[in-house]
């Protein structure tokens, strides 16, 4: 079954000291090259609290994506328009 | 409440908000006294000193500020420079934490200093949407009602309310649902942030590698003065009545002259026109180490009226001229004539019809 458009997709990452070195998705392992930004959102969501900590990154084959990790469960996922 | 620390304002809790809300949104918050004296004249002096980077500022209340740095000030090369230069500048003299955001509206820029990990987050052009995406709706600058619809709909984010058509939130939430879609998109307002200070006179000086002497080397230095000068006044918006030039010459003398323009300007050739014809009656003593610019007696300049409806026969002649530079601005002309109104106002603006082709 599809997932909701407004589910965030998981994905897996190694990460070194907190900070995110390899990223699989897609089944496809791929080398961070450098962390070229970093936010953190505290929020809540209809009384739901959200902390996220995102990470837009850049890949050793040149391509970017942003990823967050869900601070209170430690889960990654990937940044898309609706979530 | 004067202002608020980083995690009541992720809250909600916004600065001049009455204590009472406040308690309501975070029911753990500690008051501090507020000096409000103190408060307010370090505040002064904090704004005086970004008034070093940029004059473009709007502050928003005492603890926040927003900056125009649509075209770098200064020596600038990114706004990620410009941010940690404001940084730097207020914690090394002020000894206070700062956060600064850059994004393409004063929404995404305050936003962005909220999230600021390291101090600065600046948000690049494409990345709007994504860094919006996960906001809550709590942030929106929108009335109550329109965010308990949103909260009703299911809507809990910036990113599901950006899902939508501007179509379909203005169906919705009617002008809300315009500004509730710029917003989600990162195309929030843009107006332009005016100058806080007025501003009488602006310089601009150039050091040259060597001594310049001829004619040709004069113009070309002073055509780089004042192509510098002209982006500034039209940066500010300004004209000049008054330009003032200073030349430091090699055996340590002096030549300055002012000159008085008929119309206030900001066009460089004009200048540059005026200057050179008063060189070309001058012999400088030696050749001319250092030069400086000073446009004075500044003005708001609106651009150049011309004098169309002083009579029927200047009317037709100065749409005639004026008609070359309209199809040059807008590809075709954009009037096909202008019509004689007989309502008897004394408003030009009212006294003709213009008609479209």
């Amino acid at each position: 079954m599809k997932a909701s458009p407004f589910e965030p997709e998981r994905i897996e990452v190694t990460a070194v000291n907190d900070l995110p070195v390899w990223v699989t998705f897609k089944k496809k392992r791929q080398k961070v090259r450098q962390i070229v930004n970093l936010w953190r959102v505290d929020d809540t969501w209809w009384q739901k609290p959200v902390a996220r900590m995102y990470y837009a990154l850049e890949f050793e084959s040149g391509s970017r994506i942003t990823v967050f990790q869900d601070l209170p469960g430690g889960a990654w996922y990937r940044q898309n328009w609706t979530v | 409440m004067l202002d608020c620390s980083e995690d009541l304002a992720q809250r909600g809790v916004v600065s001049l908000m009455p204590l009472k809300e406040a308690y309501h949104l975070c029911c753990d918050a500690v008051p501090v006294l507020a000096r409000r004296r103190e408060y307010a004249l370090l505040w002064e002096e904090v704004l005086s000193s970004i008034a070093a980077i940029t004059l473009r500022m709007e502050p928003k209340e005492a603890g926040t500020v927003f900056l125009d740095i649509t075209r770098l000030p200064g020596m600038y090369k990114s706004e990620e420079q410009v941010a940690s230069a404001l940084e730097r500048t207020i914690s090394d003299r002020f000894h206070l934490h700062v956060k600064a955001g850059v994004g393409n509206s004063r929404f995404m820029a305050f936003e962005a200093a909220l999230c600021a990990v390291n101090g600065v987050l600046v948000i690049p052009s494409g990345m709007e949407k994504t860094f919006l995406s996960p906001l809550g709706i709590a942030r929106l600058p929108v009335a109550d009602d329109v965010r308990q619809r949103l909260r009703l709909l299911g809507l809990n984010s910036l990113g599901q309310i950006g899902a939508f058509t501007l179509g379909a939130l203005t169906s919705q939430f009617g002008a809300a649902g315009k500004e509730l879609w710029e917003i989600s998109n990162g195309v929030g307002e843009r107006g332009r942030i005016p100058c806080a200070f007025s501003i009488t006179d602006i310089d601009r000086e150039l050091v040259c590698d060597e001594p310049v002497s001829s004619r040709q080397e004069i113009k070309a230095a002073l055509l780089e003065l004042l192509y510098g000068l002209c982006l500034e006044l039209e940066e500010l918006g300004k004209a000049c009545r008054t330009i003032k030039i200073v030349f430091d010459l090699q055996n340590r003398t002096f030549f300055e002259k002012q000159f008085f323009m008929h119309a206030p300007t900001s066009h460089k050739e004009e200048m540059l026109r005026r200057i050179m014809a008063a060189l070309e009656r001058v012999e400088l003593t030696s050749p001319i180490r250092i030069m400086s610019i000073r446009a004075g007696a500044l003005v708001n300049y609106g651009g150049r009226q011309e004098k169309l409806f002083r009579s029927r026969t200047g009317l037709e002649k100065g749409m005639k001229d004026v008609s070359g530079f309209l199809k040059t601005k807008y590809g075709a002309m954009p009037l096909a004539r202008a019509v004689r109104n007989d309502s008897g106002t004394l408003l030009p603006d009212d006294r003709f019809i213009f008609v479209e082709p």
